[in-house]
C-alpha cells in the first residue's frame, strides 16, 4: 500500500516565482489497484509521481510503502520497490547495449553488481519468455543492439524490463504519448495485461482520457496539486468518457487554458 | 637497414606503452561520457611515484601496483568532487590536475633522473633470465607488450561482468541505473578510479622507460588519449566485433606512428604539439562525417518504425 500524507510541494521557495502546488496532499493508493490519473499540464501529476519517487525534494509530509516512511530516501534507492516506464522509450533502455544485456541488467535489479559474469546464459530461456508476452518478435533478436529498436519496441522492451522483478509499485510516466497511435494503443494493452498476469499495483499517469476510463480499475482527476475527482471499483466502470470530458473541460475553461 | 628496424621497434613500443593511457581514457569518454582531464595529473604521478620508489631503491616491479594505486586515488579524488559536490565534469578533473601538478613535485622532490645502474622492469633480474640475450629495445617491446595485452584482457573480462555491464549502462543512460535502484554516481566514481590507475601505470611504464620523470610530462596527455581513442573509433566504426580496448589500442600504435614519421621527415620538435591539434581535429571532422553517413542509412532503415 502506498501512502502520501500531508504532502507540501513548494516550486522556488523563497523567490519571486514560488509556487505552491500541494498544500496538505493525501492519497492512498491500496494494493493490487490500478490507478490513473488525468488532469490538464500544471495540475500536478507528474510531480505526485516524482514526489513518489524521490526525483524532487518535498517541504513536508510523508510517503509511506507498507507502512515505511521513504520520504528522506534517497531516489535510487527507492526504485527496489518502484519500476517506472517513462514518456521518452529512450529512457527505460541503453541503446548500446544488447537486448539481452538489457534483460540481464534488469534481472539483477536488487542485488549485486559483483565481478560475477553479466550475463547468465541459463536465463535466456526466461529472458525469450518474457519478451513473447510482448507479441513482437523481440525473443529472437537477443543479440541485436536496443538502439536498432523502434520507439514501441523500445517502450515495449522498457515495460518489461522495469516489471521483470518482483516490485510493490508500477509507476507509468505518460508511458504512451510518445507513441503513434498504434503503437500507443499496443503498448497500453500490454500494459495492462502486465499489470494483470505479474498482479502488480499501478500508478499511471496519461492525457488520454480514453485509456484513463477503459483501463484500470481507479482513477482520479487533478486540478492544481487537488484531487477533484475520484471513482473506484463500480464508480470506475460506469465512468464514461463524456462525463470526463465534460468535467476536464470545465476545468480547464475555469483555469483560463 | 638496422637503424630502421630498430625505429620501427621503438615506435611499436611507444604506441604501447601509452594505449594503457588510452584504455583509461577510452573508459572515461567512451563508456562513461566524463572528458575528464585529471589525466595529465595522473600520468605524472604515476612516473613521479616511479622514480622516487626507483632512486630510493624499490624493487622494480613494485612501482606498477604503487602507481595504480596512486592513480586509483587521484580518479577517486575527480569522482568525489564530481559525483558528491556536485562539480561539473571538466571543473572536476581540471582541480585534480592542479592539484596534482604540486603534489607530483612534492611526491618527486623535483625532477627525477634514475641511475643508469638502477634496475628498470625492462632490466630486471627476471627479464633478464628470460629474453638474456635480447637487446634492450627487443625486451622494452616484449614487457610493453605482455604488461598492455594483459591489462587488456582483464578490462574485457571486467566488462562483461556485473559491475562492468553496470558501468557500461551509467553512459549510456543512467537514469536507468538509478532505475535499477543503483546509485549513478557511485558507478561513476568506480569508472574514474580504474582509468586513472591505468593512465598512471602508463606514466610509471614511461618512467622506467625514460628514467626520468619531469613535472611536465603530463601535458597534452588528455588530447592524445582522446585523439587515439577516436582514432580507433573512427577507423573500426563499422566492425562491431572490435572490441574498444583493441580500437584504443590501435589507435595509440598509429598515433605514435604518425607522429614518428613527421619527426623523422624533419619536423621541428616544436611544432609537435600543432601537429597534434591538427591531426585530432582533422580525425574529429572525419569521425563526424562518416556518423552522418551512417546516420542517414539507420534513419533508411528504420523509416517503417
Amino acid at each position: 500500500m502506498l501512502e502520501l500524507r500531508n504532502i507540501t510541494k513548494i516550486y522556488n521557495p523563497g523567490t519571486i516565482t514560488e509556487m505552491c502546488l500541494f498544500d496538505s496532499f493525501d492519497l492512498v493508493v491500496g494494493d493490487g489497484e490500478f490507478l490513473s490519473i488525468v488532469g490538464s499540464n500544471g495540475s500536478g501529476k507528474t510531480s505526485l509521481l516524482n514526489i513518489i519517487c524521490g526525483s524532487i525534494p518535498i517541504e513536508q509530509g510523508e510517503v509511506l510503502i507498507g507502512g515505511d516512511n521513504i520520504a528522506k530516501m534517497q531516489d535510487y534507492k527507492r526504485y527496489n520497490k518502484i519500476g517506472r516506464v517513462y514518456q521518452n522509450p529512450a529512457m527505460g533502455t541503453c541503446p548500446h547495449l544488447t537486448i539481452l544485456e538489457n534483460m540481464s541488467l534488469a534481472d539483477n535489479k536488487g542485488k549485486t553488481f559483483g565481478l560475477t559474469s553479466g550475463i547468465n546464459k541459463s536465463r535466456r530461456k526466461f529472458y525469450q519468455e518474457q519478451l513473447a508476452i510482448l507479441g513482437l518478435g523481440l525473443e529472437n533478436k537477443l543479440d541485436i543492439k536496443v538502439g536498432l529498436l523502434s520507439g514501441g519496441q523500445r517502450q515495449a522492451l522498457a515495460l518489461i524490463m522495469s516489471t521483470l522483478t518482483p516490485i510493490e509499485f508500477l509507476i507509468l510516466d505518460e508511458h504512451t504519448a510518445a507513441l503513434d497511435p498504434n503503437t500507443a494503443e499496443i503498448i497500453m494493452q500490454l500494459t495492462d495485461k502486465v499489470v494483470k498476469e505479474k498482479k502488480l499495483t499501478a500508478m499511471m499517469v496519461t492525457h488520454n482520457l480514453r485509456y484513463a476510463a477503459e483501463y484500470g480499475n481507479r482513477l482520479i482527476m487533478m486540478n492544481s496539486g487537488e484531487i477533484v475527482l475520484d471513482r473506484a471499483g463500480q464508480d470506475k466502470l460506469e465512468t464514461s468518457i463524456d462525463e470526463l470530458l465534460q468535467l476536464f473541460n470545465k476545468i480547464s475553461i475555469e483555469c483560463g487554458n | 637497414m638496422n637503424n630502421l628496424l630498430d625505429l620501427l621497434i621503438s615506435t611499436l613500443t611507444q604506441g604501447l606503452v601509452y594505449a594503457l593511457l588510452s584504455y583509461g581514457v577510452y573508459i572515461t569518454y567512451k563508456i562513461l561520457d566524463f572528458p575528464d582531464l585529471t589525466v595529465d595529473g595522473s600520468f605524472p604521478l604515476g612516473a613521479a611515484v616511479t622514480a622516487v620508489m626507483m632512486t630510493s631503491g624499490f624493487n622494480a616491479w613494485l612501482t606498477l601496483p604503487a602507481s595504480l594505486l596512486a592513480g586509483a586515488l587521484a580518479g577517486l579524488i575527480t569522482g568525489i568532487i564530481h559525483v558528491r559536490f556536485k562539480v561539473r565534469d571538466l571543473l572536476a578533473g581540471i582541480i585534480t590536475m592542479t592539484a596534482l601538478f604540486s603534489i607530483n613535485l612534492q611526491i618527486a622532490g623535483s625532477n627525477l633522473i634514475v641511475d643508469r645502474n638502477t634496475a628498470t622492469i625492462f632490466t630486471s633480474p627476471v627479464v633478464e633470465k628470460i629474453l638474456g640475450s635480447t637487446s634492450l629495445i627487443t625486451r622494452k617491446l616484449v614487457v610493453s607488450l605482455i604488461i598492455v595485452l594483459l591489462a587488456k584482457v582483464v578490462l574485457d573480462l571486467y566488462f562483461k561482468t556485473k559491475s562492468g555491464l553496470l558501468l557500461r549502462a551509467v553512459g549510456d543512460n543512467s537514469v536507468l541505473v538509478t532505475s535499477l535502484a543503483k546509485d549513478k554516481g557511485t558507478v561513476k566514481i568506480i569508472g574514474l578510479v580504474i582509468s586513472n590507475a591505468l593512465v598512471a601505470l602508463s606514466g610509471s611504464i614511461v618512467c622506467h622507460e625514460q628514467r626520468a620523470f619531469s613535472s611536465t610530462m603530463g601535458t597534452g596527455q588528455v588530447v592524445f588519449g582522446l585523439a587515439t581513442v577516436i582514432i580507433g573509433a573512427t577507423l573500426f566504426q563499422k566492425f562491431d566485433i572490435i572490441k574498444g580496448t583493441t580500437a584504443a589500442l590501435i589507435g595509440s600504435i598509429a598515433y605514435k606512428a604518425v607522429m614518428q614519421l613527421a619527426i623523422s621527415l624533419g619536423l621541428p620538435a616544436n611544432l609537435l604539439k600543432l601537429i597534434t591539434a591538427v591531426l585530432f581535429l582533422a580525425i574529429l571532422i572525419f569521425g563526424n562525417y562518416q556518423k552522418k553517413n551512417a546516420g542517414r542509412i539507420i534513419q533508411k532503415g528504420s523509416s517503417h518504425a
